[in-house]
């Protein structure tokens, strides 16, 4: 079995050195939103599409939340709550039961079902 | 013509583990090209790649929707770390799931162009990323590459062509 030859980077440290505690926070929390947002959506089985027809987006904007990149509004991440069924912002929990979320979720994704196979129909 | 596959240290963590590729008679890997390529120009994106690789190594993993996929051909793992609106640097790399991902080099890739062929030195780029993509196939799918724990690869990570 053979390792793996490790490499260092001096310029990489260099780099590494100028990231501010401000700025790995801010990363921190951008990346971890954005994952737990991935992790809420494959345990609902929801597809990239789905979620964005959920959220009333387009698919592209809900990679641009996936991508670790983005500043959510606090509103934003209510409403991902809310669909999702998750906890995202500490020291505001949502106001909709479990239950009747997941039955919103259910009667939408079916209404998008539906809408997907009239567009079928359509063409 | 041979690429070895290096392992980066101080972009390995508990949740990933970064590599790049060093070229054959050349001093400098893939990424470290990178860097100094674009270390001038785009100094603050290049912190912030820096930082998100790190915390994607220590904290949150390599996690799929953090890559623009499909960068290469339908398969080949070839993949970009995603760039937010304003940002302009595109860095190819190739992910194996979850935990290993392999950089390689990239560049420039302005607003105006919206495919890679646009571009001469992204074009050139990612054509490597391509060929060591199916390098590393075939060398996984000959049992020559394969895991040693869930965060690193392990075997003959010298990858060769026959030119």
């Amino acid at each position: 079995m053979n390792n793996s030859e490790e490499i260092y980077i001096e310029k990489l440290e260099k780099i590494q050195r100028k990231i501010t505690p401000e700025h790995r926070a801010s990363t921190l929390k951008r990346m971890g939103l954005a994952a737990r947002i991935y992790e809420g959506m494959q345990a609902k089985g929801l597809t990239n599409q789905e979620f964005a027809f959920l959220m009333g987006k387009k698919p592209a904007e809900i990679s641009r939340w996936l991508s670790g990149t983005h500043n959510f509004t606090t509103e934003t991440l209510w409403e991902i709550e809310r669909v999702l069924g998750i906890q995202l912002v500490v020291g505001a929990t949502s106001s909709t039961p479990d239950v009747l979320q997941t039955f919103i979720v259910e009667e939408i994704r079916k209404a998008f079902e539906r809408f997907q196979l009239q567009m079928a129909v359509n063409q | 013509m041979k690429y070895q596959i290096v392992k980066l240290k101080q972009l390995s963590g508990k949740k990933a583990t970064f590599y790049t590729v060093a070229l054959e008679g050349e001093k400098k890997t893939l990424f470290e090209r990178f860097l100094d390529e674009n270390e001038q120009d785009f100094s603050y994106e290049l912190i912030d790649i820096v930082d998100r690789l790190g915390v994607m190594a220590n904290h949150v993993g390599a996690i799929r929707t953090f890559f623009k996929e499909n960068e290469g051909r339908l398969g080949d793992l070839v993949c970009a770390l995603y760039d937010s609106p304003k940002a302009n640097l595109r860095l190819y790399c190739i992910r194996l799931g979850n935990a290993v991902i392999i950089l390689g080099g990239g560049g420039h890739k302005p607003k105006t162009i919206r495919a890679l062929q646009e571009d001469d030195k992204l074009s050139q780029e990612n054509s490597l990323m391509r060929l060591i993509s199916r390098l590393l196939y075939k060398k996984i799918k000959e049992g020559d590459l394969f895991w040693i724990s869930d965060l690193e690869l392990g075997g003959d990570l010298t990858l060769e062509t026959d030119e």
